[in-house]
């Protein structure tokens, strides 16, 4: 009896959720609903936007423009946080310098103080900077959100490998770079791809930079949704639809990437 | 082919002073062993040598060249490390001809070279395989193949046995030697085994705490140990060692301890070139030349160990220790009786305060 | 005994590696608090003039001069939404841990993953969800199936604004702060509470002087990181009520963000944020004496 306790507590709080998400999988595939949560049948008619152009307020937008926005945005932003971290973690990793513990403890207070407070701020220096309004300019301030933690990320991935390893290689006759771009980013497949898609998710998940830095015009998904929840009449099973497959392609990006997270290169020996 | 000269050679690591001011030659062709316990910066030296580690003083030179400044990648040397550090996303062939692919040879000759090499070391087959899918020896050879395909001036081996399996290390410290002399390359290799120091390198420099205790060829560390460490070090079973005092007694010595004495050979007297201030001494003396059955040092034999063709014998005498290494031909058991004597020309005396040796050497320069 | 060749050539790879973090550092991190302090001496509005005044926007905002009618709600509302939200997500982390780490290793991991869910979906879905779970009409999800039970709709947002936010932001902490305190759980060595099995401890004593005081450090991380994170937080806020139903649910940084980018009143705002700043300044300070540096740098690469 006694084993059964936790059982029932963590289902009696998980309850209201699994209600909310079965709900809302209801509302995006369901037609004709009773009461407001059960469907009569189902069917994709949610899913209309597909080959419908989607409308808010006095805007008009098609999804596939809105997708391409966003995929823009985040492939840029997943781009830059996986450059300058791969070559600043190697850094940290490898290279002995003054200053260098200073830097690592200040990546950690960046990341612990959310950098969306200083949204003010970063509107008037992309404003200067002539960025504004540009989705790559914004993908610029977003990435740099990530640039803390995903030093940390990538330099976790360099330590792993022996020194030895290293130290070959400048025998043999490589210089520093050489070292980075034939030997250890080959190594660090799996880390290149888990902080491509740190960037990549967080900037596709962004709402406030996007909603902030950009024009009302230029949609991406995240602020789409959210003007259309904005809306005085909202259609949940549009919503829920949208959201859905706004939550699909890094699933995708995911599963594809996986695979190579998975092979991780043999370390045979120790030494380090 | 090179020497290699350490200068006043120091390097510390913040209080911890992993080289301390070691001076040591390494002659053009040389195959040179440096060894000690772990931590006492014989690693250090070796990754100085090769440019990764900066000096914190001293130079290192090549022939009459201070190589200092030069990073390890202009430096012209072949290394093998101790886990091999293969690169795990290449093939054996493409391990092996990347030090020429840096050099932007062309693949033509790369291949050649690559391919001379492997058959060279008998890893010819091998060229398509991954470094994961080799064995420990296949691995080393490859490192080794690496090392060797830019025709180096000098070659540094990183503990390159200790990977191994015990069989195979015997084999391979055969073929490392042989290999050594046909090339003829001035070679340094860092082990903390000293039978591997002794069965393969020419001379061996013994390190202890970032200091140099000796150098001398394997002989000479045997016979000639310049200290209680050295001694000790050097030789399995190792050296028994007895603290006691040297008297004078009419015109010869007597070594004096608490439980028998034993007049010093003319020879052992000859050889002392000093005499400690106090009489405090220690006795050392290896386990073979110490024989069993007659004599006036008597004891009580504490354990027996067979070892196939010699026994491992441990007499005791009141709280002092003794091995014997004799013949299986004789059996013993515990709690016998024994009486046994030094081979007295084998004596080696240290002083009992600094624990170097007091006999005249052939390099007191040292 | 020098040399300069070794050193430059270091310094000049170092630099190439990491000149590209150092600049977008400076530039987002650094410029922006510089230009935040600057903007907060001006009034600035949306024709965008530097036009310095001094105090005034701080005289406005500590009631000096010019009084801000709203900063007290402001305030009550910060200290009430973070002392809501701190406890649930470190006590309901705590309780859901030491649940799912009690059951079969598989029920265990769906529980978890059910109440990761919040962390992995984008901001605007979770808000969302949320806006049409609480919904004060009958297509709300809660009130569609209280129609369906016969009972009569509840305006939840109405009544209960501060307690969905609370919630809403709650469950995101409880998520990470679940994963942590679960790992930090699965590395309790199993003798352990093994021998407090055969010393006869309950399942409850073994909870409460064997596990929860094991799990010290990654209580107090997950405090310090949450207050942080909830001290600055107001996207999610903005998502599911933006502050309303008149100012119920505004907390300070939302309001900040409120007065620069709805009011145009980027000067305000910018001193709204420059007391948020400060507040951080002084929060990492006090995380730091409560911790070590040393500490933070040997446990950082876990960190989530």
């Amino acid at each position: 009896m006694r084993r059964w306790i936790p059982y029932i507590l963590l289902v009696l709080i998980a309850l209201p959720f699994l209600v909310m998400y079965v709900g809302f999988f209801m509302q995006a595939f369901g037609e004709g609903m009773h009461l407001g949560i059960i469907p009569e049948k189902f069917g994709f008619s949610n899913f209309r936007f597909l080959w419908q152009p989607i409308a808010w307020g006095l805007g008009k937008t098609t999804i596939w423009v809105t997708l391409l926005n966003t995929l823009i945005f985040a492939c840029v932003s997943g781009a830059i946080v996986t450059v300058v971290c791969m070559l600043a973690g190697y850094a940290l990793s490898r290279i002995e310098f003054k200053g260098r513990d200073f830097f690592m403890i200040l990546q950690l207070f960046l990341h612990a103080v959310p950098g969306h407070i200083l949204l003010i701020a970063i509107f008037f220096l992309l404003f200067y900077l002539k960025l504004l309004h540009r989705i790559p300019g914004v993908a610029l301030a977003r990435a740099s959100l990530e640039i803390p933690l995903g030093v940390w990320i990538a330099k976790g991935f360099f330590d792993s490998i022996p020194w030895d390893i290293e130290r070959s290689a400048m025998i043999d006759g490589c210089t520093r770079l050489q070292v980075w771009y034939k030997i250890f980013l080959p190594l660090v497949k799996p880390g290149i791809a888990a902080v491509f898609i740190w960037g990549f998710l967080f900037a596709w998940h962004d709402f406030i930079y996007v909603y902030t830095l950009l024009p009302g015009t230029v949609k991406l998904l995240s602020t789409l949704i959210q003007s259309l929840i904005a809306t005085e009449v909202i259609d949940y099973g549009y919503l829920a639809a949208l959201s859905v497959f706004y939550m699909v392609p890094p699933l995708v990006l995911f599963v594809y990437l996986q695979k190579a997270l998975l092979k991780v290169p043999i370390f045979g020996g120790k030494g380090l | 082919m090179i020497s290699v000269t350490l200068k006043n050679l120091k390097k510390y690591f913040g209080e911890v002073r992993a080289v301390d001011n070691l001076n040591l030659q390494i002659g053009e062709g040389e195959f040179m062993a440096l060894l000690g316990p772990s931590g006492c910066g014989k690693t250090t030296t070796l990754l100085t040598i090769a440019g990764f580690y900066k000096p914190t003083a001293g130079e290192v030179y090549f022939n009459d060249r201070m190589v200092n400044d030069i990073p390890p990648r202009s430096r012209n040397i072949g290394m093998v490390f101790q886990s091999y550090a293969l690169y795990p996303h290449m093939n054996v062939l493409d391990n092996i001809a990347f030090p020429l692919k840096l050099k932007k040879q062309p693949k033509k000759v790369w291949r050649k070279k690559a391919v001379e090499v492997a058959k060279l070391l008998q890893i010819d087959d091998l060229l398509d395989r991954m470094p994961a899918q080799l064995s420990g020896g296949q691995q080393q050879r490859v490192a080794l193949a690496r090392a060797l395909i830019k025709q180096p001036q000098l070659l540094l081996l990183d503990e390159p046995l200790s990977n191994l399996d015990a069989k195979l290390r015997i084999v391979m410290r055969a073929e490392l030697k042989r290999l050594q002399k046909d090339l003829g390359i001035t070679t340094i290799f860092v082990t903390h085994d000293q039978m591997e120091a002794m069965t393969m390198a020419d001379r061996i420099a013994v390190l202890k705490s970032g200091k140099l205790q000796q150098v001398g060829t394997p002989d000479e560390l045997y016979d000639e140990p310049a200290n209680v460490f050295v001694a000790s070090f050097i030789g399995t079973p190792p050296m028994n060692f007895i603290r006691g005092s040297l008297l004078k007694s009419g015109s010869s010595y007597v070594f004096e301890c608490e439980h028998f004495r034993i007049l010093l050979d003319e020879v052992v007297v000859q050889k002392i070139r000093r005499f400690p201030v106090t009489n405090n001494v220690i006795l050392g003396i290896r386990p073979e030349d110490v024989e069993m059955g007659r004599g006036e040092i008597k004891g009580e034999i504490y354990v027996v160990e067979p070892m196939g063709r010699d026994t491992l014998v441990t007499v005791k005498f009141g709280d002092v220790y003794i091995k014997v290494l004799t013949s299986s031909t004789v059996k013993y058991s515990i709690g016998e009786n024994v009486s046994l004597s030094f081979k007295s020309d084998k004596v080696q005396l240290f002083d009992g305060e600094t624990e170097e040796s007091l006999y005249v050497k052939g390099r007191d320069e040292r | 005994m020098k040399n300069p060749n070794i050193t430059d050539r270091k310094y000049l790879a170092l630099s190439v590696f990491i000149s590209p973090a150092v600049v977008l550092v400076i530039l987002f991190y650094f410029v922006p608090v510089i230009l935040t302090l600057l903007i907060a001496f001006t009034d600035m509005d949306r024709s965008l003039q530097w036009n310095f005044i001094g105090f005034d926007n701080f005289a406005k905002l500590f009631g000096l001069k010019g009084k801000d009618p709203f900063i007290g709600k402001i305030i009550k509302n910060t200290l009430i939404y973070i002392a809501g939200a701190l406890p649930l997500t470190i006590g309901g982390g705590l309780l859901l841990s030491i649940l799912s780490m009690k059951i079969d290793r598989n029920a265990g991991v769906f529980f978890r993953a059910i109440f990761f869910i919040p962390r992995a979906v984008p901001p605007v879905v979770w808000g969302f969800l949320w806006v049409w779970a609480f919904e004060g009409t009958r297509y709300g999800l809660f009130n569609a199936i209280r129609t369906a039970l016969g009972l009569p709709v509840v305006h939840w947002f109405i009544k209960y604004p501060m307690l969905i936010v609370i919630m809403a932001n709650g469950f995101l902490g409880i998520s990470l702060a679940m994963l942590v305190f679960s790992s930090a759980i699965a590395s309790i060595p199993r003798d352990l509470t093994r021998a407090a099995e055969i010393d006869g401890a309950t399942d409850w004593q073994i909870t409460r002087y064997v596990i929860i005081p094991m799990l010290k450090w990654p209580i107090l991380t997950m405090t310090a990181w949450h207050l942080m994170s909830f001290v600055n937080s107001y996207v999610y806020i903005m998502l599911i009520t933006n502050g309303g139903p008149y100012y119920a649910t505004e907390v300070w940084s939302l309001y900040a963000y409120h007065a620069a980018f709805n009011r145009y009143r980027y000067g305000y705002g910018a001193s709204l944020i420059t007391v948020l700043v400060l507040v951080n300044i002084a929060l990492l300070f006090i995380v730091l004496k409560a911790f070590g540096v040393r500490k933070m740098l040997s446990r950082g690469k876990i960190e989530v």
